[in-house]
């Protein structure tokens, strides 16, 4: 049994790795909840992850063994997206009054962040259609890296892509969403970054 | 009332407003062929003046005649119900009657015989079965005529007269009228009926005048017979040509008085119809998407009576408002649903009508060759229709324009000038003027271009004369405007002398026209919307003020309840509550559509501003620059008190857009930032960035010319009103760190407003505060304020009610106002500011009486607007300038309590020494600069106005 404590983050990477590609079982394993496991096993590669990219990139070979996790299950744990930086939520305006301002605000804003990057993004009603929403974003990778940058749209509950834009050249989009929830996937000149479950609406 | 057994008094409207019982009663003891035939004879009589009670006598009266041995009243009976049911657009039943008759009528003589045929022609005719239609209206001459019954053949000739006019052949049609004519001279009732219908007939043949004199006199008939209904439909006509005309104001007053005629409900078909032909005025006056709402009501009405014809038309109302509004999807649904349903009636020239606009829908969607083959297919077709074919030649001319085929569209739309010309079609011509210039434009004749946009101009500009409503006239320029920009264009080009200066006035008339019009017209046309006028004799007049009235009450009611977290939390009260606001606001908008088309508003128009009359009130340091939209690009020119300079082509309107969305993107961001304390270096580095990026956009090009200004009016385009152009960052810091800005919605309002500028000392001034938890330094603000004002009037916290300020600020010479404020971009004419009792609403801001006061707004939001076409702004920056303020500060985001409490104490330090109010916060903004606070927290404050 490995001491989890004595470990660093290259060597704890790797023994989730041999635990989300089934190389090992968990400590105490719970039969009655497989999948609630499984998401902590991915959870914590996540973080870790994103912690090992800061230091140095994590064995290519390791995230692919990680990702060969069987095809739904993989998928619907984002196992397949281990090679994408995970975006973390460091900014919700929603619920937050103005305070110390004359007024109220119409609109939300999200604020996600990986390895240098910002994703900023203000939630706007839409106008004319009550089940939409527009959404304009800013991309602000801090080094002008917004060329060709293409940004996809996918269902969280179901993967499927519903819109695609492209950066412009100061790093923003607009694009109007049905109600919903989903997965904004950025594709930059050098890497990919994933910001899960955007709540629209 | 009818006594037992006196048949000569039996009163078949008395009857049957009598239950069954009573009724039989009632007639117990008069003979039944006496009951019977009286009431036959009353029936008809019954339909045209009361057709509910009609309908509910019919089968009473034929079971009447089926107790006589009268084959003769057995027939009449039935014919007089089928023409009853057919008055209630019920013409399935009216024909089995008619069957009835018919196979009676076999044995009767020829009057019998030609009264059923007569009966047959107007449900067939409705069912849209021409040919049978014709043929019986043929017989019934026939019978009539062998029976010496010639005022029944001239009855006969009017009702061939209709369905020749159905079957498109106005020209036959007008033969049968005007054979009936003579013969019917002394039965008012069927002149009416038939001047109703000749006049129509000449409609379709372009005989206006004729056309309006025949249905004025149809009108005056029918009223003098009691018909209201007649009458309605009479006036609905009368409107639909002047509307087609250019006559709008007219146009929609008559369609008013006729939908008021037709309240009852009795006519679903006739108000249904009337709908339609209101709405193709409204989207030719250019407010296609209220067009739509009414046309698609009309369009279930009109189905569900099974007036095939008419929902056709109200189809094709409908397609052409959706095609104005860009809804091209929609509209070619319902195109083709109107073709199907003319082809079914067999209606030609209609269905070459519905080609027409699948052809426009084709255009719009660039496919220029389809639309071409549509047109010349449709125009084919429509070649004995004066209207039509101009309007064919017109669209045609503008498609191959599109397409690059500018000599085939000159020779296009030069034909179809000349058929408007003497057709007298204003709207049309002044499109096709338009047209005509862009084609002498693309083919190098820019001289000849030029004198015809002048001339679409002038059309445009007399057409706008004839609308008074502020809604009206900002949707007719509105959707014309593109004329005015295409000429400035043109003139820009040229600069030949005295170009210039025609240009900046042409921007001047394309600039926020209506709102002039208001500004100058002061709060007369608002006042005359809320109050009552007693000298209109048409009572229904002050029922619609009542409505509209407790609509606003109540409406009023509604908001006191909202608090600011309602705008954000929805909760099923508040969505309910929100319903309810929404249903109030339409009905609002309603009536005050309705009541516009009963009041007597005087003409209030005003000139626009010359060039030399504005280069005389600048100063050497001063200086104008007013942006401006062509073709999709922006303009600008910069006028100073010695020069002006004229730059075409800015950017594309698409970039300017873009880049500005982003500015006010991170603005927004900041401000969001700032109240959840989060991180802001990030946003102050990339709003810099926006703001210089906007600079090298709009200011940097004309940075030459502004060179050594003090001051500076900017006249934003479009979108542009949203922008803080004092932020915008240049290498030598923000543009209001080298002069005082301000902005205004053109040079003529701003000119106006510096003109009538009332000094602080000419009257009194009132302050008003209303502090929450959220904001608690509105509460010190005010103070500071009213002390800085020695003797001004205070409403402070709870006396701040909204009766308090509407009374006190009538008069007053300045007025600060600071408390929350919201702006709903949905409907920015509920713009609002709170008090302490409720919110206060633009539309209650229209109608207060501010001439030449200081308006001071310390409030989140309340200076941000919708933008309709021609620069017209909507939201509380209007409803203030019109009701004539000489100055105004206003918010374009949201104000931070703090930092606006410290701007607003070093603005009145600058304004009660005398500073103009732009000066004064121009110093007040730099202040916060130097004191490095964040542009989001200050740069919100806007002058509006002329420094």
């Amino acid at each position: 049994m490995p001491n989890h404590e004595s470990m660093d983050d290259g060597q704890r990477f790797e023994h989730l790795v041999d635990l989300a590609s089934g190389a090992q079982v968990p400590d105490a394993p719970d039969p009655k909840d497989a999948s609630g496991t499984s998401t902590k096993i991915v959870g914590a590669l996540r973080g870790i992850l994103d912690s090992l990219r800061v230091s140095g990139e994590p064995e290519e070979s390791s995230i692919l063994r990680a990702s060969s996790m069987p095809g739904s299950l993989a998928s619907r744990l984002g196992l397949d997206k281990l090679g994408v930086g995970l975006a973390q939520l460091v900014g919700d305006t929603r619920g937050v009054v103005l305070a110390g301002y004359r007024g109220a605000a119409t609109t939300y804003a999200l604020t996600f962040t990986t390895d240098g990057v910002e994703i900023h993004l203000e939630v706007l009603p839409s106008e004319y259609d009550g089940d939409k929403a527009e959404i304009q974003a800013h991309i602000d990778t801090g080094d002008d890296e917004t060329n060709d940058v293409t940004v996809r749209f996918h269902k969280t509950s179901d993967s499927t892509e519903v819109s695609t834009a492209q950066l412009d050249d100061g790093g923003y989009l607009t694009v109007s969403l049905p109600l919903g929830t989903y997965d904004m996937l950025i594709e930059l000149e050098s890497r990919s970054v994933l910001v899960p479950a955007v709540e629209i609406g | 009332m009818i006594q037992k057994g006196q048949s000569a008094g039996v009163s078949l409207s008395e009857l049957m407003q009598l239950d069954e019982v009573a009724r039989a009663a009632l007639c117990t003891d008069i003979a039944i062929e006496t009951l019977a035939s009286a009431c036959i004879e009353q029936l008809q009589g019954l339909a045209m003046q009361d057709l509910e009670h009609a309908l509910n006598a019919v089968g009473w009266v034929i079971a009447r005649a089926d107790e006589t041995d009268s084959g003769t009243l057995k027939v009449q009976a039935r014919t007089a119900g089928a023409f009853a049911l057919s008055l209630g657009n019920q013409f399935e039943e009216a024909t089995v009657l008619l069957k009835e008759a018919e196979s009676q009528a076999a044995s009767l003589d020829d009057l019998s015989r030609g009264r059923v045929a007569q009966a047959w022609v107007q449900p067939l005719a409705r069912l849209g079965r021409l040919t049978e239609a014709t043929t019986s209206a043929e017989r019934a001459i026939v019978c009539f005529e062998l029976a010496d019954e010639y005022i029944l053949a001239a009855k006969a000739h009017t009702n061939l007269g209709i369905v020749q006019r159905m079957r498109e052949n106005p020209a036959a049609a007008i033969h049968h009228f005007d054979k009936a004519l003579p013969m019917l001279v002394d039965q008012p009732t069927a002149v009416a009926q038939l001047q109703n219908n000749r006049a129509e007939a000449l409609l379709e043949l372009a005989e206006f005048a004729s056309a309006e004199r025949a249905f004025k006199l149809a009108m005056l008939a029918f009223d003098e017979g009691s018909m209201g209904r007649a009458a309605a439909v009479a006036q609905g006509n009368l409107a639909d040509l002047l509307g087609m005309q250019g006559k709008f104001a007219e146009a929609l007053r008559h369609f008013e008085h006729a939908r008021r005629r037709l309240e009852d409900g009795n006519a679903p078909g006739d108000a249904a119809r009337l709908a339609a032909e209101r709405a193709e005025v409204l989207s030719l006056i250019g407010l296609p998407e209220e067009a739509v709402e009414a046309c698609l009501q009309a369009t279930a009405s009109l189905d569900k009576t099974g007036l095939k014809r008419e929902a056709a038309r109200a189809r094709m109302a409908t397609t052409i408002a959706l095609v104005r509004s860009g809804r091209l999807k929609e509209a070619e649904v319902i195109a083709r649903e109107a073709a199907a349903q003319f082809a079914a009636v067999g209606a030609e020239q209609a269905l070459a009508k519905a080609n027409v606009l699948l052809a426009n829908i084709e255009s719009r969607r660039g496919c220029h060759d389809a639309a071409i083959s549509l047109l010349t297919d449709a125009r084919n077709s429509l070649r004995n229709v004066p209207i039509e074919k101009a309007r064919t030649g017109a669209m045609l001319a503008s498609i191959l324009l599109d397409a690059g085929r500018a000599k085939e569209s000159l020779q296009e739309v030069e034909l179809a000038l000349s058929i408007a010309e003497q057709l007298d079609l204003a709207p049309l011509r002044a499109d096709m003027l338009h047209t005509r210039a862009r084609a002498q434009a693309k083919l190098g004749e820019r001289d000849a271009a030029i004198v015809s946009m002048r001339k679409a101009i002038d059309e445009v500009e007399r057409l706008r004369g004839l609308l008074q409503a502020d809604r009206l006239r900002v949707a007719w320029l509105g959707d014309r405007v593109s004329v005015y920009s295409d000429l400035v264009s043109l003139l820009l080009e040229r600069r030949t002398e005295g170009d210039v200066a025609t240009a900046f006035e042409m921007l001047e008339r394309s600039k926020s026209r209506s709102l002039l019009d208001l500004v100058d017209g002061g709060s007369r046309l608002a006042e005359s919307v809320i109050e009552r006028d007693t000298s209109d004799r048409d009572t229904s007049a002050s029922e619609l003020v009542e409505r509209l009235l407790a609509s606003q009450a109540e409406l009023n009611a509604l908001y006191s309840a909202i608090d600011r977290q309602d705008v954000a939390v929805q909760d099923n009260e508040s969505q309910l509550r929100s319903s309810r606001m929404r249903r109030l606001e339409q009905e609002i908008a309603r009536t005050e559509g309705q009541l516009s088309a009963t009041r007597r508003f005087g003409p209030i128009f005003t000139r626009s501003l010359e060039l030399s009359t504005l280069q005389r009130t600048l100063g050497d340091h001063d200086g104008l620059v007013s942006y401006f939209g062509a073709a999709g690009q922006i303009g600008v020119l910069v006028v100073r008190s010695d020069r002006v300079h004229a730059i075409p082509v800015l950017c594309t309107e698409k970039q300017a857009e873009a880049l500005q969305k982003r500015l006010l993107f991170q603005l927004n961001r900041a401000v969001m930032s700032s109240a959840s304390s989060t991180d802001d270096e990030r946003t102050q580095r990339l709003i810099d960035r926006e703001l210089h990026v906007m600079h090298q956009l709009l200011i940097a090009p004309i940075a030459g010319v502004l060179d050594g200004l003090h001051s500076l009016t900017i006249l934003p385009h479009g979108r542009m009103y949203a922008l803080p152009f004092h932020l915008l960052r240049g290498a030598d810091g923000l543009l209001l760190e080298g002069c005082d800005v301000s902005v205004a919605p053109s040079a003529s309002i701003a000119h106006h407003m510096a003109t009538h500028h009332r000094a602080l000392t000419q009257g009194r001034a009132l302050v008003v505060g209303v502090a929450d938890e959220q904001a608690p330094q509105i509460a010190d603000e005010a103070v500071a304020v009213a002390v800085a004002i020695p003797g001004c009037q205070t409403l402070i916290g709870a006396d701040a009610t909204a009766e308090a300020f509407l009374t006190q600020a009538n008069g007053a010479s300045l007025i600060h106002l600071a408390c929350h404020g919201h702006f709903p971009a949905g409907d920015p004419l509920e713009a609002r500011f709170k008090l302490a009792d409720r919110w206060v609403t633009a539309r209650e801001i229209f109608a207060l009486d501010l001439h030449g006061s200081t308006v001071i707004l310390s409030c989140c939001d309340v200076g941000r607007s919708r933008v309709a076409e021609g620069d017209e702004i909507f939201g509380l920056t209007r409803a203030f300038l019109a009701s004539g303020v000489s100055a105004l500060v206003t918010s374009l985001w949201p104000a931070h309590d703090a930092t606006t409490r410290t701007l607003i104490s070093d603005f009145y330090k600058g304004l009660v020494q005398g500073q103009s109010v732009t000066k004064a916060l121009c110093g007040a903004q730099r202040n916060c600069a130097k004191r490095n606070d964040h542009p989001a927290q200050w740069g919100h404050f806007v002058s509006v106005g002329m420094p």
